[in-house]
C-alpha cells in the first residue's frame, strides 16, 4: 500500500465510523463532526506521505480540528434543540451529559472509554502527560456518573 | 465493562456519513488569523470555482528580531488574534498564513521580540514546541513584533456570517421546479457546464433545501436562462455581476505582483464567486495601498482582510 492516497482511503474506510460517533459525542454536534471528520482527512490527503501510522494520526488531527473549532466558537452549554433534535433520545441524552464535562475531560473519556485509543496517545492529542490524563478521564468519568445518574441512566 | 463504556456504547447507533467526497474536493482551511466561520450545512459551491480560487502563501519567518527589547512606547501599536508558537528554544512567532493542524502545529510568521509564556494561559506542547492562541497587542517594525500588553484568550468571533445563499428573492409561491426529472444533481453540472463556457459567465454555486441553483453572469439574463433551462429543471437563480469569472481569475493573477509592489505582505489569496470579489488575506493593510488597489481594479473588486489591525 504505497500510495498514501489508497493508504489514507484505508484508513477513513477502517476509522470512519467510530471516529465520526466520537467526534459527535465531542462536539455535541453532528455537523461539526462531518466538518471535523471532512477536514482532517482534507488535510491528509494534503500531506500525502511522511507519516507513519495513519490511524493514529487521523485520530489525533481530527480530535484537534474539533476542539480548535470549540474553542473558536462559544464554550458549548446545554445543547439546544437545534443541536439536538436530529439524535435518537437516548444518544441525545448522553451527549448532553457529555458537553457539561470540560473539553479535556469529554476528549479523555471519549477516547479512551469509547474509541479505546490509547492513554498515550490521548496524552500527545491533549499535549500533557499520561498523568495529566488519568486525572482528566477520571474528573470526567465522576461527572459524567454523576449526570447519568440525575437522569437515571446508570 | 464499565458503567461509563456501556453506556458510551449507545452511540453505536448512530450511522455516520460518507464525507470522502468532501475531503477529496476541499481545500483544508487555513488557520486562526484572519480566519472566517463557515457555514455548515447544505451548501456546495461549484467545485471548479474553489479547486481553482485559493492560494495560501507559506509567510517566511522575517528578521530574527531582539530578545527582550522594550517597546517603543511611541510606535503605533497593532492587534491581532491568532497562533503563538515557539519551537525549542527558537524566538516564539505570531503565526501568520497557512497553519498546519498536525501535532504539533506548524507555520510561518512573524517573530515575537518579547514573548514570556508565564504571562500566557492555556498554552499546549508537543515534542519541544509550544503554543496557543492569543489575543496580541504590540508595536510592529515591518519584521517583527513587540508586545505592548500581556497576551488574552481572544473573545470569540461574533462578526456577520459570510453566507453563500441565491441572491434571488424566493418568490411568494416558492421556488419554481419546471421540471422535476431534471432536477437532480447530474443535471446541475450539466446546466454549470453550459454557463461556465459563456463568455460572460460569473460564477456559479449551489445552496439551500430545494437546491437552488444560482448562475452569474455580466449581462443577457434572459437568453441565458433559455440555455440553461434546456439542462436544469429545478429553482434557477439567474443574477447579473459586474466582473466575469475570468477577470477575477485575472485579478486574483495580478494582485500578487501589485501587492508585493504596493508593500503588503500577502498571505492568501481566493475568489470569492458568491460575492464577484477576490479576497486577500496580507499582514498589515495601509489605507494608501488599498487606495491604489481599488484604483488599478476598480470599486469593491477586492476585499483585504489585514492580520494586524492599528488599535483605535
Amino acid at each position: 500500500m504505497s500510495d498514501p492516497h489508497v493508504a489514507i482511503e484505508h484508513v477513513y474506510l477502517e476509522q470512519r465510523a467510530k471516529l465520526w460517533r466520537a467526534l459527535v459525542a465531542f462536539t455535541g454536534d453532528r455537523h461539526a463532526a462531518d466538518d471535523a471528520l471532512a477536514e482532517t482527512f482534507a488535510q491528509a490527503l494534503a500531506r500525502g506521505e511522511g507519516v507513519e501510522r495513519w490511524d493514529a494520526w487521523v485520530w489525533r488531527t481530527a480530535f484537534r480540528v474539533a476542539a480548535g473549532d470549540l474553542a473558536r466558537k462559544e464554550r458549548p452549554g446545554p445543547l439546544t434543540e437545534t443541536h439536538s433534535y436530529e439524535l435518537p433520545a437516548p444518544i441525545d441524552h448522553l451527549v448532553r451529559a457529555l458537553v457539561q464535562l470540560s473539553a479535556k475531560q469529554r476528549l479523555a473519556v471519549v477516547l479512551h472509554d469509547y474509541a479505546d485509543r490509547s492513554t498515550d496517545e490521548i496524552a500527545e492529542t491533549l499535549g500533557c502527560s499520561r498523568a495529566t490524563v488519568h486525572v482528566h478521564l477520571s474528573q470526567g468519568r465522576r461527572r459524567l456518573r454523576e449526570l447519568l445518574k440525575e437522569d437515571g441512566d446508570v | 465493562m464499565s458503567d461509563i463504556k456501556r453506556n458510551l456504547r449507545i452511540l453505536d447507533g448512530l450511522e455516520p456519513p460518507d464525507v470522502w467526497g468532501d475531503a477529496e474536493t476541499r481545500i483544508p482551511r487555513n488557520g486562526v488569523v484572519g480566519d472566517r466561520p463557515r457555514r455548515r450545512g447544505p451548501v456546495i459551491v461549484v467545485a471548479f470555482a474553489v479547486s481553482i480560487a485559493s492560494i495560501a502563501f507559506l509567510v517566511r519567518a522575517v528578521g530574527s528580531g531582539t530578545d527582550g527589547e522594550p517597546a517603543d512606547p511611541n510606535a503605533r501599536r497593532y492587534e491581532a488574534n491568532g497562533m503563538v508558537l515557539q519551537e525549542g528554544e527558537g524566538p516564539a512567532k505570531l503565526c501568520l498564513g497557512v497553519i498546519l493542524d498536525s501535532l504539533p502545529p506548524q507555520c510561518g510568521g512573524l517573530p515575537i521580540t518579547n514573548w514570556d509564556w508565564d504571562a500566557a494561559e492555556g498554552e499546549e506542547s508537543a515534542q519541544g514546541v509550544r503554543w496557543g492562541v492569543y489575543h496580541v497587542v504590540g508595536s510592529y517594525d515591518g519584521t517583527s513584533f513587540t508586545l505592548t500588553e500581556p497576551p488574552v484568550t481572544p473573545e470569540p468571533y461574533v462578526g456577520p456570517p459570510d453566507e453563500i445563499v441565491a441572491p434571488c428573492q424566493e418568490p411568494s409561491s416558492g421556488w419554481p421546479v419546471p421540471d422535476p426529472s431534471t432536477a437532480g444533481d447530474a443535471d446541475f453540472r450539466r446546466a454549470t457546464n453550459v454557463a461556465e463556457k459563456e463568455p460572460d459567465f460569473a460564477g456559479a454555486w449551489i445552496d439551500g433545501s430545494p437546491t437552488v441553483l444560482t448562475l452569474a453572469f455580466t449581462g443577457d439574463l434572459q437568453r441565458h436562462e433559455t440555455e440553461v433551462r434546456q439542462e436544469w429543471g429545478g429553482p434557477l437563480c439567474l443574477w447579473e455581476f459586474d466582473r466575469t469569472f475570468d477577470e477575477l481569475r485575472r485579478i486574483q493573477r495580478d494582485l500578487e505582483p501589485a501587492s508585493e509592489e504596493l508593500g503588503l505582505t500577502l498571505l492568501s489569496s481566493g475568489i470569492a464567486v458568491y460575492r464577484n470579489q477576490v479576497d486577500i488575506d496580507v499582514v498589515l493593510a495601509d489605507d494608501e495601498a488599498l487606495a491604489e488597489l481599488e484604483r488599478r481594479f476598480g470599486p469593491g473588486a477586492v476585499r483585504v482582510t489585514s492580520a494586524l489591525t492599528p488599535v483605535t
